[in-house]
């Protein structure tokens, strides 16, 4: 399974949110986020991956997602001066979006395994292999993360 | 549990509906092969700007625009903005320009999107001098310029020139004329050669490095093309017309101008050294793969070594460690995948500091190789001897800065350090809404 230009509007409109969600979690800047968003789908085209199946190119996707995340963060640390808001702009009293916004306040260590598990339903498992992590930690990492989660919502 | 699921589901779909506008159309235009024909499409990196209520982001926007939106407003695709590239080194000597082939490093990154627009005219003493842009890596800056002369008797004797320039500074570096070389960057113009266009005698082009130190991202820039310089041998030349064009500019804060390249740091000691006959240790400082070029930098500390002050004159102390770096860097080569590359350059540095500024004083010196792949490379190894030190590959524990990335190949890169100790035991299974149970490996 391959992913053509002819192809690659299907693919995009299924997996858009899955790859936004998981930048902006690292970002925290809906325009950065936009911006690493079109890179991985970019990447996409230009790949000649086979995949497998839709997990295979999902969990691909997510990956360079992280990846292309992290790269824009060590550039920001390392060659720029300009400010990056550490939050994102929320509407302190738009209640539907209470969730997202404790959510996005956690450290980076919890709230990308709670964001994984809460919006791709990923298995312990698959959060470890996405990560780079035992499993052992990530279970920590998200029982300790619903915990602060709990905390920030009371 | 699954109600905070649910609800973080709908909310972040809410969200990234409200706030992600780019759609599949807008990818595929931003893509290479779009942006010969589509000129929406002349920029890889469109740079989508979904704005957040954030003055932050309002300055990643007016600074990009400079080079970034500039394509996508109908200036056209990159080829037509920066039609010839010639010259990629400094050159001091018309002559050099005989050896240079046209700058193709530069006409690929140009296509790939990597460029600051700038084009800016200015003319003086009958010279229309056109900044084109920047483009080139982040350890390589270049300058674009398109210069315009309407004077046959000058176009007919020049095939090219070389052209003095004051390669980018910082506006107070540029006003207080920081002429000597201070411990960062420096006003010292650079010569380079312009090769006129053989369609077009009254056209020249050049193409030099910048100052790699003040061309960074969301940095002020000033740039004064000085002087042209006519039969320049390098030392003579025959005549020399004073031009002193300024133009100003910032780099975009969002690093779109120049590629990014991987950069290894280490510290003093950190990796293995490389000891020459005379037992100084040489030990990696920096590695820079750039597009250009491969630059490697070496530290060593001369003291109690054979070469620590053998004599009292200077310029012996120095002659004899810049034979020893020589001698060393003409053996050292840089292996990639098996594949054995010569340096192209050495050049050392001898510092006399002992009883000044203490015991210690530490030099760099640097050897260059030509560009590699790093991306595609498994193991990257710099040898001398019997000596390796691996810097990409199985032995090595150093990860670059900055990393260019293939996506067939995954960095890897744990969210944490994987070695760190678990925070706590796990006494008993948590929380029954978070399942234990495990499913099949993700694939990468």
């Amino acid at each position: 399974m391959k992913v053509t230009r002819e192809s690659f509007t299907t693919t995009y409109d299924k997996y858009k949110n899955t790859v936004y969600s998981v930048i902006f979690n690292y970002v925290r800047n809906s325009e950065d986020a936009s911006d690493v968003t079109q890179d991985v789908f970019l990447k996409l085209l230009d790949c000649d991956t086979e995949f497998t199946d839709d997990e295979h190119l999902k969990a691909w996707l997510i990956r360079v997602a992280i990846n292309s995340s992290k790269n824009l963060l060590k550039f920001r640390n390392r060659f720029s001066d300009e400010e990056v808001p550490e939050m994102p702009y929320f509407d302190e009293h738009n209640e539907d979006s209470e969730i997202l916004q404790a959510l996005i306040k956690l450290p980076e260590k919890y709230r990308i395994p709670l964001h994984l598990f809460y919006y791709e339903d990923y298995s312990i498992k698959q959060i470890g292999d996405v990560l780079g992590a035992p499993e052992a930690t990530i279970k920590i990492r998200l029982k300790r993360g619903r915990e602060k989660l709990k905390k920030l919502l009371n | 549990m699954d109600n905070i699921k649910n609800q973080y589901k709908k909310q972040m779909d809410s969200y990234c509906q409200e706030n992600l506008k780019l759609t599949a159309e807008d990818i595929l235009k931003a893509t290479p092969k779009a942006a010969v024909t589509d000129l929406s499409g002349a920029k890889k990196k469109m740079n989508i700007k979904t704005k957040i209520a954030s003055i932050a982001a309002a300055c990643v926007l007016t600074t990009g625009l400079t080079g970034v939106v500039a394509g996508a407003a109908g200036i056209g695709p990159m080829k037509e903005i920066v039609p010839n590239i010639f010259t990629p080194k400094t050159q001091t000597a018309q002559s050099d320009s005989k050896q240079a082939a046209d700058d193709k490093v530069s006409e690929k990154l140009v296509d790939e999107g990597y460029l600051l627009n700038i084009n800016e005219t200015k003319s003086a003493m009958g010279y229309d001098v056109t900044l084109q842009g920047i483009t080139g890596d982040i350890t390589n800056p270049q300058l674009l310029f398109k210069i315009k002369v309407d004077d046959d008797t000058f176009t007919k004797a020049n095939k090219s020139f070389v052209a003095t320039v004051y390669t980018g500074l910082s506006e107070d570096a540029y006003a207080n004329r920081y002429d000597v070389n201070e411990s960062v960057g420096s006003y010292m113009y650079t010569t380079a050669t312009a090769v006129q266009d053989s369609n077009d005698t009254s056209i020249y082009y050049l193409s030099m490095p910048g100052n790699v130190y003040w061309m960074t991202s969301g940095n002020d820039v000033v740039v004064e093309f000085r002087s042209i310089r006519e039969n320049c041998t390098g030392d003579t030349w025959d005549n020399e017309t004073m031009l002193n064009l300024v133009y100003r500019f910032t780099m975009p804060s969002d690093g779109s101008a120049l590629k990014t390249v991987a950069i290894y740091n280490y510290e003093f000691g950190e990796t293995k050294a490389f000891v020459s006959d005379s037992g100084i240790k040489f030990y990696l400082q920096e590695a820079d793969f750039g597009a250009y070029d491969t630059t490697i930098v070496f530290q060593y500390d001369l003291q109690d070594t054979k070469l620590d002050y053998i004599t009292s004159d200077f310029w012996g102390n120095y002659d004899a460690v810049q034979n020893e770096i020589n001698k060393v860097g003409g053996e050292i080569t840089l292996v990639v995948d098996g594949t054995e590359y010569k340096m192209t350059s050495v050049g050392g540095c001898y510092c006399d500091e002992k009883g000044e500024f203490g015991p210690k004083f530490r030099t760099n010196w640097t050897t260059s190789f030509a560009s590699i792949n790093f991306d595609a490379a498994k193991e990257i190894v710099l040898k001398y001897r019997n000596t390796m030190i691996v810097i990409k590959g199985e032995d090595s524990s150093k990860e670059p800065e900055i990393v260019i990335e293939d996506p067939a190949i995954p960095v890897e890169d744990p969210i944490e350090n994987p070695t760190e100790p678990i925070e706590e035991p796990v006494v008993e299974p948590i929380d029954p809404e978070v399942p234990v149970e495990t499913e099949a490996p993700v694939e990468d």
